[in-house]
């Protein structure tokens, strides 16, 4: 082959490819603006399922605090077999008001009677395991291309109105897409392992059941203190009170939301033991308190504080999970009575 | 910088349209290093230091090994290279393992002070550019190599981009003659070859780069959440532990051999040929055939330059089975600077052992039919497999006693339906993927020289072909922007 013919077969390979890869990249971002607000995550599947219309339901929602309550125990302990409530736990792992706010309109339109929310001190401060992750990465004293490029690439996709964010989710998009094709539309089933269809975001394994003794705790606490893990009181910023917090700036508006339409809100502070709260700044807890008689005040919500109610109590998974149990666990009891005279009222 | 990034794109059509524009030679090979460096530097910063060091110690002791006579003065320069490697190697990869260790150790005879963790940076690539430069220091003290008395071509060698993070481990010998106008010789009196796009290279290369996206961003990044979810100790049942298994081990092998296709496909892009680095190792018919299909580069870099000069199977034969262990413990550690690769390793080395053992005791084993026929093989490959599937929980589960329960639930089949059916069902697209995997790899057995085959396709079927590829990489990619499992060895 003569060298103007291999530059020639070259020419036709290069441009073909080259068009193959920018069609398929159109083809991709057609697909993800035409398909990415539709079906984001399996939280959305399960707001989608068509609710049986008789059923007044209660939603629990939080993090993973709430998560742990048991809300099929709490179901058969004050309602009948045939009663037309019923009891959801829709907390899940690392929840925060700001996380919570992009499902609000969901929530909404699952039309729930009552809403019962559980907060902790996490929900407002900052961690400080994630600023230092932050710090890690700028230490590098030459010039790092890497940070120039993705600024390029950023102006790149502001010229052509394209967030690259985006690219994140084909994956994602893909597997709902299957998962309605194959699925029924009425069917609803979790795809978060071990979920159920009661709490569909937190796994009800057995293990979440064991409970710790009180030399396990502290020797646990104490590891995971040392190492600024989430769980630590002591890995956290003091709680900023100020009204540029953005966690409380979503709570108030998911809470003046619900209240716009005619959905109950029930606030509780989610517990904690001795060896969690003896590691927090006392002004921390007076601040998280204020914060909750200021939602009370302004929204005429009932908020029940039992951040220390069970500190010395043997219901602990850890510092601040209580063990997934029945009757044995106290809170499922108390959250079991709040709703209670809340429907009585 | 990740083969599967759009950055990595972006980098080598730059490359592909500066060496298509730039006719002369020494400018071509001049911009492909500085590309290499710049490739290393986009990703580990200062550590480039490192890599450059390296290339220095080696080239210029490699010309004192070549110069000297004296065969003591050459010895010591042949101990100061791989001192000088492994010193750099074993400093930043082993060094907090060791400490560790230490303090472990001090905790037992009750010391109260513990020695600091240096929580240094693992220079990136850094066990495959070490393994390479000592290949050129001893290959020149065998009197196999003749020194390359050019620096800007030794470091090339070293540095060369799609090869640099996580290998094929090439060596001096395969790759310098590459340089050369006449490549069946080195000489470096002949004059440097021009680097041209060839139609065949650009696109077989593009269909390896094709079959290594599709196994990486496809089938591999899709089989993380499977393998790696964490599931409870106490929820553990077989078949969890069978499926999760499998899929590491489907996983790791696409993750690897998928940047290993990117590599050699963009190298011979650039007229560059890299060795093959795997060959369907999950048909392999015994451990030692797996070795011969797994990480070629690797097995074969420790059977040339550690198991025959510890004496490979020249001595006694308990010295041959235990320089198999020696061998493939040291192949576990050079994995990562913790326990478990070391029992992987020794696993490996136990199997090899064991298979030699009861070949040499029953040698009538070698020639029974039963072996040779078509049901023989698969009992083979099945009975390898499950032992080779074995050691990869070790591998991927560094925690002891999670560990040892996957291998307990492993052998001792103990399933429970109840987990089973939620696993099952909350885990399926990415079961259907490990079958559609199982499904490609008998027919890429069956089918020879698969890739080969596909670049010779007519242009439309070839597009076709690409179209299909990109249409699964791009719809199933997922943005994390996993990094290549060998990239942190």
């Amino acid at each position: 082959m003569s060298k103007i013919e291999v530059s020639n077969s070259n020419f036709k390979i290069t441009i073909s490819v080259g068009i193959l890869v920018a069609l398929s990249f159109l083809l991709v971002i057609f697909f993800m603006n035409t398909y990415n607000s539709e079906i984001p995550n399996n939280k959305d599947a399960f707001f989608q399922q068509s609710f049986d219309p008789k059923e007044k339901r209660i939603f629990l929602i939080g993090s993973s605090q709430t998560a742990q309550i048991n809300e099929n125990f709490i179901q058969k302990h004050i309602f009948e077999i045939d009663s037309e409530y019923k009891i959801y736990n829709l907390g899940y792992g690392e929840d925060a008001p700001e996380r919570r706010l992009q499902h609000v309109n969901k929530i909404i339109l699952a039309k729930p009677e009552i809403i019962i929310y559980g907060l902790g001190f996490r929900d407002f401060a900052e961690a400080t395991w994630k600023s230092n992750i932050i710090e890690s990465e700028n230490n590098n004293f030459f010039p790092e291309p890497e940070k120039y490029f993705l600024e390029f690439k950023k102006n790149v996709g502001l010229f052509f109105e394209f967030d690259f964010e985006n690219f994140k989710y084909p994956r994602v998009i893909m597997k709902n897409l299957l998962h309605k094709i194959i699925s029924s539309s009425e069917e609803y089933r979790t795809t978060e392992y071990g979920g159920t269809e009661t709490k569909p975001f937190w796994p009800s394994f057995d293990y979440l059941g064991i409970k710790l003794t009180d030399d396990d705790l502290k020797e646990l606490y104490d590891r995971q203190c040392l190492r600024n893990d989430r769980r630590c009181s002591t890995s956290y910023e003091p709680i900023d009170s100020s009204i540029e917090n953005k966690n409380i700036i979503a709570l108030k508006q998911m809470v003046k939301k619900f209240q716009e339409n005619e959905i109950k809100v029930i606030i509780f502070s989610t517990p904690h033991n001795h060896y969690y709260l003896d590691s927090m700044h006392e002004a921390d807890i007076q601040t998280f308190e204020r914060l909750l008689s200021n939602i009370t005040e302004e929204f005429d919500s009932e908020v029940y504080q039992l951040h220390k109610k069970y500190i010395n109590e043997n219901i602990w998974h850890d510092n601040s999970h209580i063990a997934l149990g029945n009757e044995d666990i106290f809170v499922n009891l108390d959250i079991g009575e709040i709703i209670l005279k809340e429907l009585e009222e | 910088m990740l083969f599967s990034t759009i950055e990595f794109i972006v980098f080598f059509v730059v490359i592909l349209a500066v060496i298509t524009i730039i006719k002369n030679r020494q400018f071509q090979h001049l911009f492909l290093l500085s590309a290499s460096f710049f490739f290393f530097y986009y990703s580990s910063n200062y550590l480039l230091i490192l890599l450059i060091s390296s290339i220095f110690l080696d080239f210029y002791i490699g010309k004192q090994i070549w110069k000297t006579d004296n065969k003591n003065r050459k010895k010591i320069l042949l101990l100061t290279s791989i001192s000088g490697n492994l010193a750099l190697l074993g400093f930043f990869k082993y060094a907090d393992f060791a400490i560790l260790q230490f303090n472990i150790i001090g905790q037992e005879l009750n010391l109260t002070s513990e020695i600091p963790f240096l929580n240094l940076a693992l220079p990136i690539g850094i066990s495959f550019y070490t393994f390479q430069t000592i290949t050129y220091t001893v290959d020149i003290y065998r009197g196999k190599l003749t020194p390359s008395k050019s620096l800007k071509e030794f470091a090339l060698f070293v540095s060369f981009f799609p090869q640099l993070v996580a290998g094929p481990i090439v060596r001096a010998s395969e790759f310098l003659p590459q340089l050369r106008a006449k490549i069946q010789q080195y000489e470096t009196g002949t004059k440097l070859r021009q680097i041209i796009i060839e139609n065949s290279n650009l696109k077989l290369g593009i269909t390896l780069m094709a079959f290594g996206f599709f196994k990486k961003v496809f089938i591999a990044d899709n089989l993380i959440l499977l393998s790696d979810a964490p599931i409870p100790e106490a929820e553990l049942e077989s078949f969890m532990v069978i499926i999760r298994t499998i899929a590491f081990g489907i996983r790791i092998y696409c993750d690897f051999s998928g940047y290993t296709d990117i590599a050699i496909g963009a190298a011979l892009i650039l007229g560059f040929k890299l060795p093959i680095n795997f060959n369907k190792p999950y048909f392999a018919t015994s451990p030692a055939d797996f070795w011969r299909r797994w990480h070629i580069s690797l097995s074969s870099w420790l059977r040339d330059y550690l198991y025959i000069p510890l004496g490979g199977n020249k001595k006694s034969e308990s010295r041959t089975y235990l320089n198999l262990i020696i061998v493939m413990f040291l192949g576990g550690l050079w994995h990562g600077a913790s326990w478990n690769f070391v029992i992987w390793g020794l696993l490996h080395g136990a199997y090899l052992a064991v298979h030699k053992i009861i070949l040499n005791k029953f040698p009538v084993l070698n020639n029974l039919k039963f072996f040779k026929s078509k049901t023989g093989r698969i009992f083979s490959i099945f009975v390898t497999q499950y032992f080779v599937f074995f050691a990869w929980i070790p591998f991927f589960i560094a925690d002891t006693d999670l560990m040892l329960v996957n291998m307990q639930k492993y052998i001792f089949l103990d399933f429970l339906t109840e987990n089973t059916i939620p696993f099952i069902i909350s885990q399926r697209y990415a079961i259907v993927i490990m079958g559609f995997f199982m499904l490609l790899h008998i027919i890429s057995f069956k089918v020879k020289n698969l890739p080969t085959k596909i670049s010779k396709f007519g242009l439309p079927y070839w597009i076709l072909f690409l179209s299909f590829v990109l249409f699964c990489v791009l719809f199933f990619y997922d943005g994390g922007m996993e990094p290549f499992i060998y990239f942190k060895f």
